[in-house]
């Protein structure tokens, strides 16, 4: 149940953002106001009124029904929209005799005919929850609490047009006459003092005395009063709105106990003498109906708006029957005895409170306790209420020239597990049941996908986090949800290979050993500030050298790629002294790196000898088994054939069953020891599962090989197999040998990332800016060590391009991208685009991230290439950091990490429009940040 | 364009002393005669029809006599040189509840009442109006009432109420905002009621009005009743006197009945959303003439006034956030965008009260709406002239056109420009503020000469 309501829930807020977002882009969502023909195919559809058809096809023209019935009898016209539903069950949305939803206050005064509940009806409330459960029209009355309270009215629950929600707007004149009402409130008369013309004392209001024959008393005068012409100027009581109300022809009672209820018909029987025209008896809440099942003529012309009277999902103490009186009976009860009687055609059912119409599916389903049908169950909930309130000629059944409005369902109603599905008021489907995210298709004029390709005129599928597809006719699920962007385009998300961002704030003492990644803080809005610009993925750099640098998403929460993504050196100011320290640093680095390398190439080997030995040792055993297997055999033929003599000799003895009993004893003896030693003893025994056990043998095995990785522990483990092999070895040279496992040489935290490193699987980003530094960086990283390097912070790069061209080191640029240098403009991405070298940009900054592409954009201003800026921002930075599997480029299976620009990218006049990282819209321009 | 030569100035160009003794002359009978003003060099914006750069506007007894480009200017009119500056009509103030001694928030019920007998020609909102370029106000009882009373239009200048009306019984003001003590509901109830009761013909019934006549005198002469209308002041004692509550009856009557008639426009305020269509489905019972003053919270109901094709006042505060009551979801609500996306036509309203500054000038509440969309000429044009056609005045104000009042604004630079000042403010074709003379904003500017 909880799970339901969670779900219902969440379903009811993303109506709710839906709703909002359709009104405010005026979307076209829904079913057109003119003659295009709709055509509902419906596994079964319940009209309401009558038996279920199944295979049901229904046609809807501007919001009303046109006609339904079974498949072969109706004729769909070509041009019809079609709306798949084979699977499911439609029946009319729900109506409601009585609510009192979206009336906020209430007045103080007992009688007050004139008060109307549409005049404080909110039309532009949300009712998207009852919407949600099915429930389309209801009734609502004014005043809980009041005799007299005033005059209902019959709306729908949503619709975008006003004038076809409102289906009464005087109903019916409402009388309470059950217990709530005999409480009047105490009704406050101004202070004396303060009166003058324009602030009158009003006079006092009579307020009805407590008991019910004092209010029926006083009900009866006024009655009379009307009758006899009256009317009242002090305003005490509005006749003349009284007796326009009689005209309504519909009286509303609430009456729960027999007393109650004979008060109500004495009333009513009053009322009708007093007019000429007929009027209609609506009983509300009706508990205690025994006494008058009798008289079924009358309770057939009463609409009886039965009350569920238990609130779904809660626990209550109900009061000790009394053994004298009759049982209570339940709603249900009542409901099936007025089934039986004959009068079930003006009953309907409510819910005890407001707060449960969103249960009413569940509350009616109660109703089929009693006996009563689910076909008559669901007439109580839509085909009756409608026929009591008088809008049956619109709402209630599904028939033609009714107004289409229904619910679609998972199941037949009133059974357990049936969902609202959809629900359509007017032809307009105005809920819909959310069953997993939606997949987003974004759409805009032309999409760069920087894998080589631009697509013109396409949309990029998003579905989850990923890029589903991307292309000029993407195929689009049923439930896809679009977003255009017209005259837009769209580009990967950006990449800056050196930002402060992700912690907040600087991080001081960053070591090669630290984890940052699990200390990236949410919420951030200096990212979401940052990621205004379009960049989406952001490398985190400290200042330390050595230390990691850390690649993540900059949604709202900060998601890592990878850790450490590359290494950090900077260059010393001093070469002369720095250099050789650095190197010293790289040669443990290599060291530490290698021991490993070494290892892991022992470990791999010495896993083939380890299965090399263990096919061996199987088979070893599986000889040795063979033989002892003869050797038993043939002992026993021995021992038989000594037994047998020994019987024909005539010694019979109790030495038969010894010999007998003898394997046994050697079975069990080996057990306490290892188990390759027990396993040929074992085999004796069961001869026929000789594989079986075999296997499990090989299944033993593996962890024993498989641990040493590990470390010490398994080392224990593996030399005491290796005690239980040596004796068997020892004892039979032809045994295979285990060979030795080699040893793990020490885990150092701080070293670790370079293994990484020195494997090449990362690359070492060098801090490196005058000519020299870099000439140095290049022969210590890339000539030396053969390590991927990054030159970063590389002002004189332009001055050594061809070095970096021959050692194969990429660039990052930034945050200076154009300089001035001796009177000249250099312009230094586009000098490494003119070199071939790869790059990418950084900006060094936190908030500043936002304005990388603005500087790229001055670049390209300059004479960088816009497809080269492109890629330097996107492609070739993923290629960088080893992140072009997930990042850096439009394609399917990639990080759905958009930018949306008004423009192509670094024209001066194009603007980011939205963002979004990893399927979510994390930037809209316009939006709040 | 029509071209002024006035008949002496040309024989006496010869004769440059008689010039001076002619405008001598002219100067001392032109008070009685005729006070002529030409307003030169200036870009004029006159809402209708193109801008003209380096215009003059020719002003006439109040009225404005020509605009135009090449226009002869009278040796006897006083000239302002206003060359660089920009002149665009006096600014209309649509709907305020400042300008009263006090206005009425408390009594629901008194559509006798009218404003004009609580206007304060020298309160300070009238004022800041000058000073902001504001020439014409319509004001309007405030809306926390049911029916608050009768609204007047006037000018922003004059020293006595009489002076400045514009328009007596402009409206009457009807509030939909339940008033305290009662349900919506029960405020709708009420005001059907008096709706109903105005229009039934009136009753013969001299003799059941004697009676409560009498019994309210004692009630009438202790309290210190406001006397239903300025005029009624007047009324000889020596008629029979009529006891207040028989007067207030008469007047609250037909006050009713000419709101019927639609002689009247209802002023209808409307709180939330909901209130519109109450408000709609009043409007075509009653067949009442309706100026709708919209809440904040109406922004919903945009759709619905521009299916109408209703003009609408907007709030004051046109931008703000809204916390969504069910997902906590901020969300922020820009009123004339949104209104504007429904195809509704609207006017501004400036705040009265409240704490943020801006929402209190006119310009600034154009320059929100130019920021979310709206183009500066139909900003413009929703300050001036579709805010006097909302009123029913636009035969006067709202306009720089031939025979319209001389209700003018000079401005410093491009109207809705930040650096922007009203230099001077014309009412009536008599300057009324001068951004020079204005010692308030010189001490603003300047507090240390205060200590002198």
């Amino acid at each position: 149940m909880s799970n339901m309501r969670c779900i219902r829930l969440a379903s009811l807020l993303l109506t709710t953002l839906l709703v909002s977002t359709c009104s405010l882009f005026g979307s076209a969502a829904t079913c057109s106001a003119d003659d295009q023909v709709h055509a509902f195919f419906v596994g079964k559809l319940w009209p309401g009124h009558d038996e279920p058809i199944t295979d049901a096809v229904m046609l809807v023209v501007d919001g009303k029904i046109k006609t339904l019935g079974p498949r072969a009898t109706v004729d769909v016209p070509d041009s019809a929209i079609r709306h798949e539903l084979r699977d499911a069950v439609v029946v009319p949305g729900f109506v409601i005799a009585e609510t009192s939803i979206g009336i906020a206050s209430d007045d103080e005064r007992t009688l007050t005919p004139e008060v109307r509940a549409i005049d404080g009806f909110d039309l532009f409330g949300d009712y998207s929850r009852y919407v949600a459960a099915g429930v389309t029209t209801v009734q609502i009355s004014p005043g809980q609490q009041r005799l007299m309270p005033g005059q209902g009215a019959v709306v729908k629950l949503a619709g975008e047009d006003h004038s076809r929600r409102v289906l009464s707007r005087q109903e019916s004149l409402r009388l309470v006459l059950s217990s709530e009402s005999a409480s009047a409130p105490r009704i406050y008369e101004p202070p004396v003092g303060a009166v003058s013309v324009d602030n009158p004392l009003d006079p006092t209001q009579p307020q009805i005395a407590e008991s019910l024959a004092a209010r029926v008393a006083g009900l009866r005068a006024i009655f009379a009063a009307a009758q006899a012409g009256e009317s009242d100027d002090s305003g005490a009581f509005d006749f003349d709105a009284f007796r326009e109300n009689l005209a309504l022809g519909r009286i509303r009672i609430k009456a729960r106990t027999s007393a109650e209820i004979r008060a109500a018909f004495a009333l009513f029987s009053e009322l009708q003498k007093s007019v000429d025209k007929k009027l209609q008896l609506i009983l509300t809440d009706p508990a205690e109906l025994d006494a008058f099942l009798t008289d079924v003529e009358r309770l057939k012309s009463v609409g009886i708006v039965l009350n569920a009277g238990l609130r779904p999902g809660q626990v209550f103490n109900p009061s000790l029957p009394d053994e004298d009186e009759p049982a209570k009976k339940q709603a249900w009860d009542n409901a099936a005895s007025l089934v039986e009687a004959g009068a079930g055609d003006l009953v309907a059912v409510r819910p005890a409170s407001d707060s449960d119409l969103d249960d009413v599916l569940f509350l009616a389903g109660l109703f089929t306790r009693g006996g009563t049908s689910q076909q008559n169950v669901l007439k109580m909930l839509t085909a009756n209420p409608a026929k009591i309130l008088g809008v049956d000629a619109t709402v209630g059944s599904l028939t033609a020239d009714h107004d289409a409005d229904f619910v679609v369902l998972s199941g037949d109603p009133f059974t357990s597990g049936t969902l609202v599905e959809s629900t359509w008021i007017n032809g307009e489907r105005v809920y819909h049941r959310e069953s997993a995210k939606r997949a987003t298709l974004v759409q805009a004029d032309t999409i760069y996908t920087t894998n080589g390709s631009t697509v013109s005129g396409g949309g990029i599928l998003v579905s989850g986090t990923k890029i589903q597809a991307v292309g000029s006719s993407v195929s689009i699920p049923e439930d896809v949800s679009i977003r255009r962007f017209p005259g837009a385009v769209i580009v990967p998300g950006f990449v800056d290979l050196g930002t402060g961002l992700g912690f907040g704030g600087s991080v001081s003492r960053v070591t090669l050993g630290t984890t940052l990644g699990d200390r990236l803080a949410s919420d951030d809005r200096t990212i979401a500030f940052a990621r205004q610009g379009g960049v989406t993925t952001a490398v985190f750099a400290g200042s330390e050298s050595p230390s990691p640098l850390l690649a993540f998403k900059l949604g709202d929460t900060p998601r890592l790629l990878k850790e450490p993504v590359a290494i950090r050196f900077s260059m010393p100011s001093n070469l002369t002294s720095g250099v050789p320290g650095l190197e010293r640093t790289l040669k443990a680095a290599k060291a530490y790196a290698d021991a490993w390398t070494k290892y892991d190439a022992d470990l791999a080997e010495y896993q083939i000898k380890l299965k090399e030995y263990e096919a061996a040792s199987a088979k070893y055993e599986a000889e040795k088994k063979a033989a002892a297997d003869k050797k038993a055999a043939e002992e026993k033929a021995a021992a038989e054939k000594l037994a047998a003599e020994k019987t024909a000799a005539g010694a019979v003895g109790s030495s038969g069953s010894k010999e007998e009993a003898k394997p046994e004893g050697e079975e069990k003896k080996p057990t306490p020891e290892e188990k390759p030693a027990d396993k040929p003893t074992e085999k004796p025994a069961e001869d026929p599962s000789k594989k079986p056990t075999e296997a499990a043998k090989d299944g033993s095995t593996p962890p024993a090989t498989s641990k040493p990785e590990d470390g010490k522990p398994a080392d224990a483990k593996s030399t005491d197999g290796k005690t239980t092999a040596t004796p068997e070895a020892a004892a039979d040279p032809n045994a295979p040998v285990k060979p030795t496992e080699p040893k793990k040489p020490p885990v150092s935290a701080s070293s670790e990332p370079y293994r990484a490193l020195m494997a090449g699987t990362i690359p070492a980003v060098v801090e490196a800016k005058g000519v020299n530094a870099i000439t140095a960086a290049v022969k210590l990283f890339r000539e030396d060590f053969k390590l991927n390097m990054i030159l970063v912070g590389a002002d004189d790069a332009y001055r050594v391009a061809d070095l970096l061209v021959k050692h194969n080191v990429s660039v990052s640029v930034g945050p200076t991208l154009v300089s001035r240098v001796d009177n000249a403009v250099v312009n230094l991405p586009q000098v490494m685009a003119n070199h071939q070298v790869p790059f990418a940009f950084q900006s060094n900054a936190t908030t500043g991230v936002q304005q990388l592409p603005m500087a790229v954009q001055y670049a390209v201003f300059r004479g960088l290439g816009p497809a080269d800026a492109l890629g330097g921002l996107t492609e070739s930075a993923a290629k960088l950091l080893s992140l072009q599997t997930s990042i850096g480029s439009l394609e399917p299976g990639k990080d759905a990490d958009l930018v949306v620009m008004s423009g192509p990218p670094f024209e001066p006049s194009s603007e980011v429009l939205a963002v979004m990282i990893d399927g979510e819209w994390v930037y809209e321009r316009g939006a709040k940040p | 364009m029509k071209i002024q030569v006035p008949l002496i100035s040309r024989p006496l160009i010869r004769h440059p002393w008689k010039i001076a003794a002619v405008l001598l002359l002219v100067g001392s009978t032109s008070a009685m005669a005729q006070d002529r003003l030409a307003i030169r060099g200036a870009t004029i914006i006159p809402v209708v029809g193109e801008r003209i750069e380096g215009g003059t506007i020719l002003i006439s007894d109040g009225r404005i006599e020509a605009v135009g480009k090449d226009i002869n200017i009278p040796v006897e009119a006083k000239v302002i040189d206003a060359t660089g500056r920009f002149i665009m009509p006096g600014m209309i103030n649509v709907h305020s509840a400042a300008g009263m001694s006090q206005a009425n928030e408390q009594n629901s019920n008194v559509p006798f009442l009218s404003v004009v007998d609580s206007i304060d020609p020298i309160a300070d909102f009238f004022e800041e109006s000058r000073r902001n370029g504001v020439t014409t106000a319509a004001v309007v009882p405030g809306n926390s009432t049911m029916i608050g009373g009768r609204t007047a239009i006037v000018k922003t200048a004059g020293s006595y109420v009489n002076d400045m009306l514009v328009k007596r019984d402009a409206g009457l003001k009807i509030s939909l905002a339940p008033t305290s003590g009662s349900s919506r509901m029960s405020h709708f109830a009420r005001l059907r009621r008096e709706l109903l009761k105005a229009q039934k013909p009136e009753e013969e019934k001299d003799a059941s009005a004697e009676k409560p006549a009498e019994e309210a005198k004692p009630e009438g002469e202790s309290g210190d009743t406001p006397k239903p209308e300025g005029d009624a002041a007047a009324t000889p004692a020596a008629t029979p006197a009529p006891s207040a509550q028989a007067e207030t009856e008469k007047a609250t009557r037909e006050a009713l009945v000419s709101l019927l008639k639609g002689e009247m426009p209802a002023i209808i305020y409307c709180e939330t959303s909901m209130d519109v269509p109450q408000a709609l489905a009043l409007v075509d019972e009653f067949k009442l003439k309706p100026i709708l003053v919209l809440g904040r919270d109406c922004y919903k109901a945009a759709k619905l006034v521009a299916d109408r094709k209703l003009p609408v006042v907007l709030d004051s505060s046109m931008v703000y956030w809204r916390t969504d009551p069910i997902t906590r979801k901020e969300e922020k609500i820009v009123l004339p965008k949104i209104f504007s996306d429904a195809g509704a036509s609207y006017v501004f309203q400036a705040a009265d009260n409240g704490t943020s500054l801006g929402t209190h000038y006119y310009w600034y509440q154009a320059a929100t709406a130019v920021k979310y969309g709206m183009s500066t000429d139909d900003a413009l044009k929703a300050l001036t002239l579709d805010s006097a056609k909302l009123l029913g005045i636009d035969d006067s104000v709202g306009s720089i056109e031939m025979g319209k009042d001389a209700d003018l604004v000079i401005l410093t630079g491009e109207p809705l420009s930040v650096s922007t000042w009203v230099e001077t403010t014309i009412v009536g074709g008599k300057v009324v503020y001068q951004k020079s003379e204005d010692d308030e904003l010189r001490l603003l500017f300047n507090p240390e000469e205060d200590t002198n």
